[in-house]
């Protein structure tokens, strides 16, 4: 039984043992490109929306937004389990709590490490009782508002709880505990090595009925009975060494039952928990007065890909407030090269790559529409320094992370760059970028490009062998940039000449041409 | 072999790499020459049956289930209580008889063709044959099988166990997996439990066996009287083949990681009379050994000593690989000398049953006493070679100057080669090349690095201006040393 509320069938290989670990933070380990993309969209401030004060929400909440999904059915499954999900929250949250509950007072009972047959069997059994409990929890949950979903996701969830979790199962499996808690082990034996007695197979206790032919029996039996003195401590030893040997294959496989049991539950957290997190972020996202919606996947490779009102949200949730929002219109352009002073650039390149992680994690997004093709993997391009501003880093320390990218990246990634190759001069930069953005989009990478480099934006918009988008800061009525991004020509400077004149408080004076 | 110049060949390493453990007792087999053709053809036959992957494994696991079986005998004669002893030595039987049918199976399907191996198979098959075995083939079989069919059920309570005959009560492990089986998730993890067993039967289980024993008394009296006569169930003959098999399997063991890397093996080709000798990708064996992950890339030499050439000079500068080559020589001869397999792509040679080496000791700085020492040696050993003897001589009297080295090798090369015996010179000293119907081989330069080595040696006559670079070098008074030690 798995809940497959995330994957709507078995492609979840790279979930499973981490979903089922106990310690999600070693199991994570993001490093290199991905780790630096990760930092330059903000996703911290994401997955800690996400997880509102909850660390464990936190870790579900990265894992899944690292591990995208890469078809248009897997997005819709959850997508509509999202909407289940909105729409049931209280329900919803009592099956996350229920499973969290179980997970947790399996840890607090002792013994977890134990190997002695005894004691694993004893905790065993104390933990298959919480869980019968926890798993008559959920059955009734699901009795009670399976109705009010309607995803694929939650109908074969509860329809599969009903299916296995029967009155049937509860009441063999409380009986058979019973049985198990008798200290008077049953077994049969046959002679191993040295004659010694082993292969042993345990029987359930003899009926009560038979208690009595076995007691008349027992004076027959007398001389075939071995007495041990409880003060002879040897022989005592020597007796737990049998009965642990008895019991143990049926400890093993009572513990190894407890665990499947435990890996669901497990299971269970994990993936409610990721959709706790998604709406947790779209409240947040609420209360900024951000707009989200549900995006359109389109298959990889797709053209047409579009967006209206689409915001950075980790600059609203920083912030507490909205900045404007910008629509644009790919077409079929796999360049889009942004110019223009200010950070709107950069803020706009941040909320494309969110925006796309998002949708192939399932959730919404901050945008009034969204619409794109399903990409394999999303990575960044920045200067690295902690304020955000633009530092002129060594030339060659930027390009060994942008060939981490190239190893990193496949033929269908996403490249946001900001400010790539500022560290050089306008002429060499330009050169630079000419082959690398030429081979990214030749081999069917879709590149955003927030750049200054004048000559490079001029050459490409004079002839490039495919279609580029280029777009630039509105600006408002006072002549400053704002975050809304329209599609519009490359400026032919950098605006520099502008932010002189502010400075300065005037126009530069001509040079004297002599 | 002498255990000097097994050091100075470092046979000894190699000795003692194959002779580990129980094996221990083969080590002077593997350093001991045989003097007849017709024994090393003998053994050779046997490696080359060898090279077929079956046959290797069937019969290493004939060797290894006869050293079980002796252990588990002596495993029962240690034993007190008398079920649990008669057990130990029906399994020891029973191991014993299974590998000896299994070795037999082996040796018909693989038709082996040496004559070692053939004689070994019908030897083999007289035994399986024997009145004796088949009685004690038949009998150990009825017995074990007896013990295996015997089932009871006991009742354990915190104090008492209770012993009654089985009945067919249904498994409740089973019942209980079964129960769970919808929830079980993928990739089961390891056994969670351990279970503990002091090393023999404790007073509790000897309890349990006795009850068993008076419900179901007959196959223990089957055992009883089993163990009565069975003595030692394991033939020495048939021990002792175990025991020599080891000789092939251990060198094997050892040259199997090499070969596994690259290096080539070849079963040497003997000549008789007054013979040169050549090989084609010839290794130090004992230095593979030390690095087998390394062996891809160890150096190969191609040697091709005529006939007459009862003298084969080595020169070139330091460290260039001079000695490794001797060693590789006289390894070659004496692995040849054993039947072994020699690291070599291939390999013509006569036999060498002896070989004795004069390397350079350091012990005594003191101009006489080393020199005498020396001397003592070379007599010594002139005085043990026969025509077909081969003798590595390692920078002898290199102590002394240039002018008595001279002299004093002349003399010992003069008294070595009037024996008829070939020998194998390292030395500075490149006249002892310019002598006639001298073998010379010369340390290849490396042309991309002008102080680089190669470890290739050419047939050529010795470089003038090497040598006298090779004898600063030996002062580190090469022209770079000297600039780096004046600056210091």
């Amino acid at each position: 039984m798995r809940p497959g509320l995330l994957f709507a069938d078995d492609a979840d290989d790279v979930f499973r043992a981490i979903a089922t670990a106990a310690d999600l933070n070693t199991a994570l380990g993001l490093s290199g490109p991905a780790a630096d993309t990760a930092d330059d969209l903000g996703l911290p401030r994401i997955w800690a929306s996400m997880a509102h004060g909850d660390a464990y929400l936190e870790g579900v909440a990265q894992l899944v937004l690292a591990t995208p999904l890469l078809t248009t059915a897997h997005i819709r499954h959850r997508q509509a389990a999202l909407t289940d999900f909105r729409a049931n929250p209280g329900a919803a949250s009592a099956i996350y709590r229920l499973a969290a509950d179980a997970v947790e007072a399996e840890r607090r009972i002792w013994g977890a490490g134990m190997r002695n047959p005894e004691l694993v069997m004893s905790r065993a059994i104390e933990v298959l009782e919480v869980f019968l409990s926890a798993l008559t929890g959920l059955r009734r949950l699901a009795a009670e508002h399976a109705d009010g979903f309607t995803s694929p996701a939650f109908t074969v969830f509860f329809a599969q709880l009903e299916a296995d979790v029967d009155d049937a199962l509860l009441a063999t499996a409380r009986g058979q505990l019973a049985d198990l808690r008798q200290r008077t082990i049953h077994v049969t034996a046959a002679l191993g090595v040295g004659n010694r007695s082993g292969r042993f197979v345990l029987h359930r206790p003899p009926e009560p009925g038979r208690r009595l032919r076995a007691r008349v029996q027992a004076a027959a039996l007398r001389g075939q009975t071995l007495q041990v003195l409880l003060r002879d401590q040897n022989a005592m030893n020597t007796l737990a060494e049998v009965r642990a040997q008895a019991i143990a294959p049926a400890a093993a496989a009572l513990t190894q039952s407890a665990g499947h049991i435990l890996a669901f539950f497990r299971r269970l957290r994990f993936e409610m928990g990721f959709y706790v997190g998604a709406l947790n972020l779209e409240r947040a996202l609420a209360d900024a007065g951000v707009a989200v919606c549900r995006p359109d996947p389109l298959a990889t490779g797709s053209t047409g890909s579009s967006f209206r009102g689409l915001r950075d949200p980790g600059l609203a949730l920083a912030t507490g407030r909205a900045v404007e929002g910008s629509d644009l219109a790919l077409g079929d352009a796999p360049l889009v090269i942004a110019t223009g002073a200010g950070g709107g650039t950069w803020t706009l390149l941040r909320a494309v790559g969110i925006a796309q992680i998002m949708m192939q994690a399932g959730m919404s997004v901050a945008a009034e529409a969204f619409t794109a093709d399903i990409r394999h993997g999303v990575f960044t391009h920045a200067a690295r320094d902690e304020d955000g501003s633009l530092v002129r880093g060594r030339l060659d320390e930027e390009l060994a992370r942008l060939s981490a990218i190239v190893d990193a990246a496949g033929p269908d990634s996403l490249v946001l760059l900001n400010q790539s190759f500022a560290s050089t001069n306008e002429r060499e930069a330009a050169a630079i970028a000419h082959e690398v953005i030429g081979a990214l989009v030749d081999g069917g990478v879709r590149v955003w490009f927030a750049t200054n480099l004048h000559q490079y934006a001029a050459d490409v918009s004079v002839g490039s062998p495919w279609p580029v988008l280029f777009v630039r800061p509105q600006l408002d009525a006072a002549g400053e940039s704002t975050h809304r991004l329209v599609a519009a020509p490359p400026s032919p400077t950098g605006d520099a000449m502008d932010l002189y004149e502010r400075a300065f408080g005037g126009a530069a004076e001509e040079p004297d041409r002599r | 072999m002498d255990a000097a110049a097994a050091a100075d060949l470092h046979l000894d390493d190699i000795a003692r790499l194959c002779a580990r453990g129980h094996r221990a007792w083969l080590g002077p087999v593997y350093l001991t020459p045989l003097r007849d053709p017709d024994a090393v053809a003998f053994r050779q036959e046997v490696f080359a049956d060898l090279a077929a992957p079956d046959l290797r494994r069937a019969l290493t696991a004939f060797s290894e289930a006869l050293r079980a079986a002796a252990g588990q005998a002596d495993h029962a004669r240690a034993l007190v209580y008398r079920h649990e002893r008669n057990w130990w030595l029906a399994e020891a039987a029973r191991t014993y008889c299974v590998a000896v049918a299994d070795v037999l199976a082996a040796l018909h399907r693989a038709a082996p063709r040496s004559r070692a191996l053939l004689a070994a198979r019908d030897a083999l098959q007289a035994h399986a044959a024997s009145d004796a075995h088949v009685a004690l083939a038949g009998e150990t079989a009825s017995v074990t099988a007896g013990l295996a069919a015997v089932r009871y059920r006991l009742e354990i309570t915190e104090s008492a166990l209770t012993v009654s005959r089985a009945d067919e009560s249904p498994d409740f492990g089973a019942e209980i997996i079964e129960t769970f089986a919808r929830f079980r998730q993928p990739g089961a993890g390891a056994l969670p439990v351990d279970v503990f067993r002091t090393s023999d039967m404790n007073t509790v289980e000897v309890g349990v066996l006795e009850r068993v024993v008076r419900l179901y008394p007959a196959p223990f009296a089957a055992l009883d009287r089993f163990a009565a006569h069975a003595g030692d169930c394991i033939d020495p003959g048939v021990a002792a083949l175990g025991a020599e098999l080891d000789f092939y399997i251990a060198y094997l063991e050892a040259i199997e990681p090499l070969a596994a890397a690259g290096l080539a093996f070849c079963l040497p080709t003997l000549t008789t009379g007054a013979a040169g000798f050549d090989a084609a990708g010839l290794v130090d064996l004992a230095l593979a050994c030390k690095r087998p992950e390394a062996a891809r890339h160890i150096v190969t030499n191609d040697l091709a000593v005529r006939a007459g050439e009862r003298r084969v000079v080595i020169t070139g500068a330091n460290q260039g690989g001079k000695t490794t080559l001797a060693r590789a020589i006289g390894q070659l001869h004496h692995l040849a000398a054993i039947g072994v397999p020699v690291p070599a792509r291939s390999a013509t040679l006569g036999l060498a049953p002896g070989v004795h080496t004069l390397f350079e000791r350091r012990d005594d700085d003191v101009l006489g006493g080393g020199l005498t020492a020396d001397l003592e040696r070379a007599r010594r050993t002139v005085d043990a070679l026969r025509p077909d003897s081969l003798v590595i001589l390692n920078e002898l009297f290199s102590a002394a100057t240039v002018h008595d080295a001279l002299a004093l090798s002349r003399a010992v090369l003069a008294r070595i080669e009037a024996s008829g015996a070939r020998c194998v010179v390292v030395t500075f000293l490149s006249e002892l090349a310019a002598d006639p119907d001298v073998a010379s081989l010369v340390a290849e330069p490396n042309d991309a690095e002008p102080a680089g080595r190669t470890f290739r040696f050419a047939r050529r006559p010795p470089d003038g201006i090497a040598l006298a670079k090779t004898i600063a070098d030996r002062h580190g008074l090469g022209y770079a040393s000297v600039r780096e030690r004046l600056a210091q």
